[in-house]
């Protein structure tokens, strides 16, 4: 979640603007001879319309931020195994290799790697998140969850393509034609690349856990 | 009018409540409970705001000629 140095994230904000709407509110039910004056107009439509629209359009970005938490996906329990994975302590396993060197924000690493980076992608990530929930409360949730779509290369070469490692890369950069082939799509990064979400062979693995680091601010 | 207001100040004040509460509980479902509880109880109370301002005080007269705002 984005936080102003100040410590101030969105949800702080618009919880304020939510708390300064309800005092208005309660002013004005307890009050209700205020309404005949026109200060009292102004605060009837700033606590009945203005600040309550400003409190809902707050509320949808505020839900919409939380939703990119690691932490709000891996609350269902189809993902737990998903979230172990990050933690795999093997160099070759993707995401957890991601995860534990910062490569992707840890709070955020699901949605970095699992939203599309086109125009829209966000959009359409946080509409198959409300499929995911109808799915989860209404519907039957399946064993083993699997993508929409075939994982794209744009979704890996968004931070990788134009790094030092990826393009010198002697694997990457050996042929023309097999970084063409990357940068098209037309091979996959995970034809290489294909330890991802061992899921199945958690009870094999060995685990990382990230060490308790002060704050090195202050 | 003052009745209409109440009931505008009150369906918000559960609004809200609701929007409040939701920021609690992090979970998916907190996204469902503030799209419907949260979502309905405002648009309620700022449409019936807005009807109890465009129809105006619905007056009548007291036997005694008083005018009261219902």
């Amino acid at each position: 979640m984005q936080m102003s140095p100040s410590g101030f994230n969105g949800t702080s904000i618009v919880s304020l603007l939510i708390i300064v709407n309800l005092a208005f509110v309660v002013f004005l039910v307890a009050r209700p001879g205020m309404k005949a004056t026109l200060g009292g107009k102004v605060l009837a439509f700033l606590a009945l319309f203005f600040l309550p629209l400003l409190a809902g359009y707050g509320g949808v970005y505020t839900h919409l931020e939380h939703s990119k938490q690691t932490e709000f996906c891996l609350s269902c329990h189809v993902m737990q195994d998903y979230g172990r994975s990050l933690h795999i302590d093997d160099p070759a396993h993707i995401p957890a290799v991601h995860f534990q060197n910062n490569l992707v924000p840890r709070d955020q690493a699901c949605f970095t790697c699992h939203t599309d980076y086109t125009l829209y992608g966000g959009v359409n990530a946080k509409l198959r998140g409300l499929k995911h929930l109808y799915v989860y409360y209404l519907g039957t949730v399946p064993e083993k969850p699997v993508l929409y779509s075939p994982y794209q290369n744009r979704e890996c070469l968004h931070c990788h393509a134009g790094s030092r490692s990826f393009e010198e890369n002697p694997m990457h950069s050996l042929d023309a034609a097999a970084m063409t082939a990357l940068r098209s799509g037309e091979v996959s990064c995970l034809v290489c690349h294909d330890s991802i979400h061992d899921v199945e062979d958690l009870g094999q693995e060995s685990f990382w856990e990230p060490p308790v680091v002060p704050h090195l601010l202050n | 009018m003052n009745r209409r207001l109440r009931i505008s100040g009150i369906l918000i004040l559960v609004g809200l409540g609701a929007e409040l509460l939701s920021f609690a509980w992090p979970r998916p479902a907190a996204f469902i409970v503030f799209l419907v509880v949260s979502g309905t109880f405002l648009l309620a109370g700022m449409v019936l705001f807005l009807f109890s301002i465009a129809a105006g005080p619905a007056a009548s007269t007291t036997p005694h000629g008083e005018e009261q705002n219902l």
